[in-house]
């Protein structure tokens, strides 16, 4: 009888689409994209070549009205001085983590 | 990949009926990869994202994207993962130096689970697997720029990180956190120049409106029961917890956002 009971609620939440799921969904899924993240790395090989990132040292753009100088602290690379109308550089290659060892070893 | 006590088969069970759909939903070994998104799209909207941020030169911004159908979410919210982008020099293995923006993450440790990690990653990356390619993005006022990567600078992040998850963890307290409650503690951390959680959570009980997210009593019993991440303890009442769109709210009320977006993959062009 307890099994019955288990079960019961189970089947409820599962098959309803109720907020619980839904908000499940949301973050759990978040997470199987991170995985999923992996695979597209894995997969983009033939199309998208991609760079494995070893590390990221945040810069400290140093504006020139001085807004962020100092602030930041000073341990911070320094990427430039530049005006406000300005776009940062974002270099054209892709970046990645690359795949996680559980996703690795299925390809 | 879900740790459950062996001594409960009917609530391993549960979980994996429960995980089944997401699993499906998640697509992780869809052919195209990552949701359903072709690789070369996922790269060109993760570089439409950076430029975007880096055209508001954008040191530090909250980013979140959308992980499930929309149908599937609950009312009012909108995207489903936090992180924080910081331009950064990333160094590849290639032994290229790169100039773009790291996404600093606290991701489930194990789908489903009740703990979590910090991870950092890229564009690439964080966009795969999604639902939708949207991206949400907050750009704070220069001055809580500053103040934010002070704040990583120090190790605040770090320090910060609760890994006993909850899906709907309540902001209120140390009990649980998730990805957005992260956030939220980094961006309060970096207002009071503090990593005490006691005073952080003091000052987010004072200003921080979190959202409310309606559940039916047999949700309320039965759903931390069957999911490992989905606990309601903490919360004294109905459930309230952090969201990037409550973030947005908060940062608006307060004069602290320059810029608030919502992208989605430009035109191509032929």
């Amino acid at each position: 009888m307890k099994r019955n009971w288990l079960i019961v609620p189970t089947l409820l939440i599962t098959t309803t689409g109720t907020p619980v799921l839904a908000q499940g969904s949301a973050q759990n899924l978040a997470n199987s994209g991170y995985h999923s993240g992996q695979s597209v790395v894995l997969g983009a090989k033939g199309a998208t070549q991609t760079l494995s990132g070893l590390s990221a040292i945040p810069l400290k753009v140093l504006e020139s009205a001085g807004t962020l100088s100092g602030a930041a602290g000073d341990r911070l690379a320094t990427y430039a001085k530049g005006t406000n109308d300005e776009a940062l550089e974002i270099s054209e290659e892709v970046v990645s983590v690359g795949p996680a060892p559980d996703i690795a070893i299925e390809h | 990949m879900i740790r459950l006590p062996h001594r409960f088969p009917l609530r391993r069970l549960a979980s994996l009926l429960l995980l089944l759909p997401l699993a499906a939903q998640a697509g992780s070994h869809a052919p195209a990869n990552g949701g359903g998104f072709a690789p070369d799209r996922v790269a060109a909207f993760g570089k439409q994202v950076e430029r975007y941020a880096a055209s508001r030169r954008a040191q530090v911004f909250i980013i979140g994207r959308q992980g499930v159908p929309a149908d599937q979410l609950p009312p009012g919210v909108e995207l489903t993962h936090t992180g924080i982008g910081i331009y950064s020099s990333i160094s590849s293995a290639q032994g290229k130096t790169l100039k773009g923006y790291a996404i600093h993450n606290l991701y489930q440790t194990h789908e489903g689970g009740d703990q979590s990690h910090l991870a950092m990653d890229y564009p690439i990356d964080f966009f795969s697997g999604v639902a939708e390619l949207k991206a949400g993005i907050l750009i704070p006022t220069p001055t809580l720029q500053a103040k934010l990567l002070a704040s990583f600078e120090k190790g605040y992040h770090t320090r910060l990180h609760n890994s006993d998850y909850s899906l709907v963890s309540n902001p209120f307290t140390t009990r649980y956190q998730n990805c957005t409650e992260h956030t939220l503690d980094i961006i309060f951390a970096s207002l009071y120049a503090t990593d005490d959680p006691s005073r952080i959570k003091a000052h987010q009980k004072a200003y921080f409106t979190p959202q409310k997210i309606r559940f039916s009593s047999t949700e309320r019993w039965f759903g931390p029961w069957v999911r490992q991440d989905f606990k309601i303890d903490d919360h004294p009442g109905p459930v309230h917890t952090t969201t990037f769109n409550a973030i947005e709210g908060f940062l608006e009320q307060y004069g602290l956002l320059q810029e608030a977006a919502l992208l989605t993959p430009a035109p191509q062009v032929h």
